[in-house]
């Protein structure tokens, strides 16, 4: 059995937990959230409803599995739960963590944690991805040029997270609903802020109010103190500036599209993504699955483009086809996927789904010569062909940019 | 020819196992059920490695995964040090990164007091649990709190180690058994172990050192016999003036590794493959609650197609039985080996310091504000060049 940045996080809510309800039996107050959190994975996923802390998408579809929730003994049930099991169990504040950002899983690789929580604010309950803001990571120098033993590289928060999180939180925020991003280094922060929801959540007599009306306000400091935090890590204005730049391309999020009838539409946006049908589970060897499943990310990054623009977002799979789409449609455990394709603000676009117009001969033909290459074979693509693919997915930013290339869509 | 009859790892056998092996008292715990009494030195070591918490409070606080110094091992990862958060603990001031209190147990004593309090005895309480009642951990461990509590006892005095009816979450018990079977034979062992970055973590490991570091660590109190390596940094709070018996002493470094399975030893074989291409490790075993099958189902031999690795299992009067293959000496890296060893001198070089607080080891590591470079860094590239006698007398000095 391994532990690691799973276990860490667990007992990092644990101990607030435990500090929160300390301090309150300090006060002679009893702390009225309890904490549910399991030693193992496999145990979040099951249904909030059931006893796990995984919950249904605006959509219907699952969240990810969640790693730990503050709730109340109060009647609750999902709202976007088809069957709306009723349960004693009101969540308030669900945390989704990782210390990955220390081994150097930096870049996007946050992006998995964003569909655990993102779905969450719009319950009017709290959600917080709890992550370095700031952490380090050592590398391999293989230039050499910095002495051994150690060579010490910083990783930080994925600005697009930020920027959809507090998107997102001034979206719901009025009716109680916020999609943080906490630093985890920051334990008293953390404490301040469960300790704060467990005062608010206390039972309060008629001639309360004031005090009460206090605490609340001491409640949204805290959270003031979160946003402000976030804020300082990205730019809206900023990101907009850099994701229009197109020569060169610097990332693969395209903010105006035209669609089938040669217009430019502002309905949509889309990011285009290299991966192929593995990443969601196709590859030949089931042993393999794990090494190529990159479901979770894909799915993070097109929910970010989709809260930070605000229109309906494709992500755009250029190495796989229609065939791919139905084969992956078709096959058994398929979270992410279902969380992308049944969500009419998301949507997933391959090659045929791109009207290449006079470039169909060459563009369109070379990722389908990529594709040939790699689909059968439980291999990423070489060093060589890494570059020829960054270099395919820009060609493909700046036709759609330029509206060079449409998209089979209304 | 004894018949080995298939044990179950359940809360009686896990009981049975603690007492025949290591002579553990049984005791009753508050409900009247069977337990087991340690003393709190045992107890933080059982802690540690199956993660079994402490009930100091209505969430109890496990020390597993808590004294962590490294994410991986510099000899396999071209002898870069990748430092973990843990043992020493981080803290951040806008961009820098610095050293914290970490869990430490000059810091977990502070808050935590009972939970190294030598003149009582610490009891286990195997709580059954049905994972179908679907309960979590946290909310299991507050009812027993105040369970004990309505028992007009004192929840500080007992961990919980919860047995699912189910064959899950078991391995980290298998883990402390072969932790507490290769101390007691003069090994220092470690769960969860460091190793090549993204090539897994073995289970278990257990190390020889040279008998000459066993005694320079004994003589300034540091050990005083086979221990986990992360006990090092609370040898403060539990070394006492036990004279260090040495067992077995070593002249040779050696490493061996353990991958523990609630299944069939074939279930590991998989995972060791992987780690003996590492060639560090002298022996490679798994770690089961039954052997593999002599006989197939007709009461013929099978074939043992395996047996490249050795197994460490328990007889069917939950005795261990420890069957080591030795992995041939033209199949190891002596070059890698003897960097593993210094990178394990280190190791041990932090935990040592570990036993001293936070702001005696940034002055004697002369460790400065520096935006370039981070606290932990200089901690690291200051301990690695400190002689490991200087190191541990200076920290036996100061305890």
């Amino acid at each position: 059995m391994a532990y690691g940045s799973d276990f860490r996080v667990k007992y990092l809510m644990r101990e607030i937990q435990r500090k929160v309800t300390k301090k309150m039996k300090d006060e002679g107050l009893k702390n009225p959230l309890l904490l549910r959190v399991f030693d193992e994975s496999e145990e979040d996923s099951d249904m909030w409803a059931d006893g796990g802390l995984t919950f249904h998408t605006t959509s219907g579809d699952l969240t990810g599995a969640s790693d730990a929730a503050w709730y109340l003994e109060k009647n609750w049930f999902d709202p976007h739960d088809p069957a709306k099991k009723k349960i004693k169990a009101k969540p308030v504040l669900v945390v989704e963590g990782t210390f990955g950002t220390e081994t150097g899983n930096t870049g996007d690789a946050q992006k998995t944690k964003v569909g655990h929580v993102v779905d969450l604010a719009e319950k009017n309950i709290i959600g917080a991805i709890v992550m370095p803001k700031v952490s380090e990571y050592f590398k391999h120098d293989t230039k050499e040029l910095k002495p051994r033993p150690t060579i010490v590289e910083k990783a930080r928060w994925f600005q697009e997270i930020i920027i959809a999180a507090t998107l997102r939180t001034d979206k719901f925020k009025k009716n109680g609903g916020y999609y943080l991003v906490i630093d985890a280094y920051d334990k008293e922060l953390l404490i301040d802020l469960v300790y704060k929801l467990a005062i608010k959540n206390q039972d309060y007599q008629s001639n309360q109010i004031d005090e009460k009306r206090i605490n609340e306000i001491s409640l949204d400091e805290t959270i003031n103190e979160i946003i402000c935090e976030m804020r300082t890590r990205a730019s809206l204005k900023e990101y907009l500036k850099k994701t229009a730049k197109i020569n060169p391309p610097k990332n693969g999020t395209v903010l105006k599209l035209k669609t089938r009838n040669g217009e430019f539409s502002d309905k949509y946006a889309a990011k285009i993504h290299s991966h192929d049908a593995k990443a969601f589970g196709i590859v030949e060897d089931n042993d393999n699955a794990s090494k190529f499943r990159n479901g979770h990310i894909l799915r993070g990054n097109v929910t970010d483009v989709q809260l930070i623009t605000d229109k309906k977002s494709f992500l755009i799979l250029p190495r796989m086809n229609k065939e791919d789409y139905n084969k992956i449609n078709s096959s058994g455990n398929k979270k992410e996927w279902n969380a992308i394709v049944n969500d009419e603000k998301l949507g997933l676009l391959t090659l045929d789904d791109i009207d290449f117009k006079n470039d169909e001969k060459e563009l369109k033909k070379n990722f389908e010569d990529f594709r040939k290459r790699y689909v059968s074979k439980d291999e990423s693509p070489n060093t060589e062909d890494k570059k020829t693919l960054t270099k395919l997915c820009k060609d493909l930013k700046n036709g759609l940019v330029e509206g060079k290339f449409l998209l089979k869509i209304d | 020819m004894v018949k080995q009859e298939k044990i179950k790892l359940d809360k009686d056998s896990m009981i049975e196992i603690l007492h025949k092996n290591f002579g553990f008292k049984k005791v009753e715990d508050p409900f009247g059920n069977s337990a087991i009494q340690m003393s709190a030195r045992d107890a933080f070591r059982y802690s540690l490695i199956q993660g079994s918490p402490f009930l100091v409070d209505e969430y109890g606080v496990t020390l597993k995964e808590q004294l962590k110094v490294f994410y991986h091992r510099s000899s396999l990862n071209e002898n870069y040090y990748l430092y973990c958060p843990g043992l020493f603990g981080v803290k951040r001031d806008r961009e820098t990164l610095l050293l914290d209190e970490g869990n430490a147990s000059v810091y977990m004593k502070k808050n935590f007091r009972p939970m190294f309090s030598k003149s009582i005895k610490k009891i286990i309480i195997f709580h059954e649990y049905d994972p179908t009642s679907k309960e979590s951990r946290s909310e299991i461990e507050r009812k027993v709190y105040e369970q004990i509590q309505e028992q007009k006892k004192e929840p500080k005095n007992y961990l919980l180690t919860i047995v699912r009816t189910d064959n899950k979450q078991k391995e980290s018990f298998l883990e402390y058994v072969a932790c507490e079977f290769f101390n007691r034979k003069g090994y220092l062992t470690e769960t969860q172990v460091p190793f090549k970055n993204n090539r897994g973590i073995p289970d278990f490991a257990a190390y020889k050192i040279k008998e000459k570091y066993m005694k320079i660590l004994s003589k300034h109190k540091l050990i005083d016999g086979g221990c986990c390596l992360p006990e090092i940094s609370a040898a403060k709070s539990f070394i006492s003036n036990k004279k260090y018996k040495s067992i077995e002493p070593a002249t040779k470094y050696e490493m061996n590794i353990g991958e523990a399975k609630i299944g069939t030893p074939h279930e590991a074989i998989g995972q060791l493959d992987k780690y003996a291409d590492a060639k560090i490790s002298k022996q490679l075993f798994s770690i089961t609650v039954n052997p593999t099958k002599k006989t197939t189902s007709k009461g013929n031999p099978t074939k043992n197609k395996y047996c490249k690795y050795g197994e460490f299992y328990f007889d069917d009067e939950f005795n261990i039985n420890y069957n080591p293959i030795t992995i041939s000496t033209t199949e190891l890296d002596k070059q890698k080996i003897k960097n593993d060893e210094k990178f394990l001198l280190n190791y041990i070089k932090l935990y040592a310091l570990g036993n001293l607080p936070l702001e005696k080891i940034k002055s004697s590591c002369d460790i400065k504000e520096n935006p370039k470079k981070s606290e932990s860094e200089q901690l690291i590239e200051y301990v690695t060049q400190w002689d490991f006698e200087k190191l541990i007398k200076f920290v036996g000095g100061e305890m």
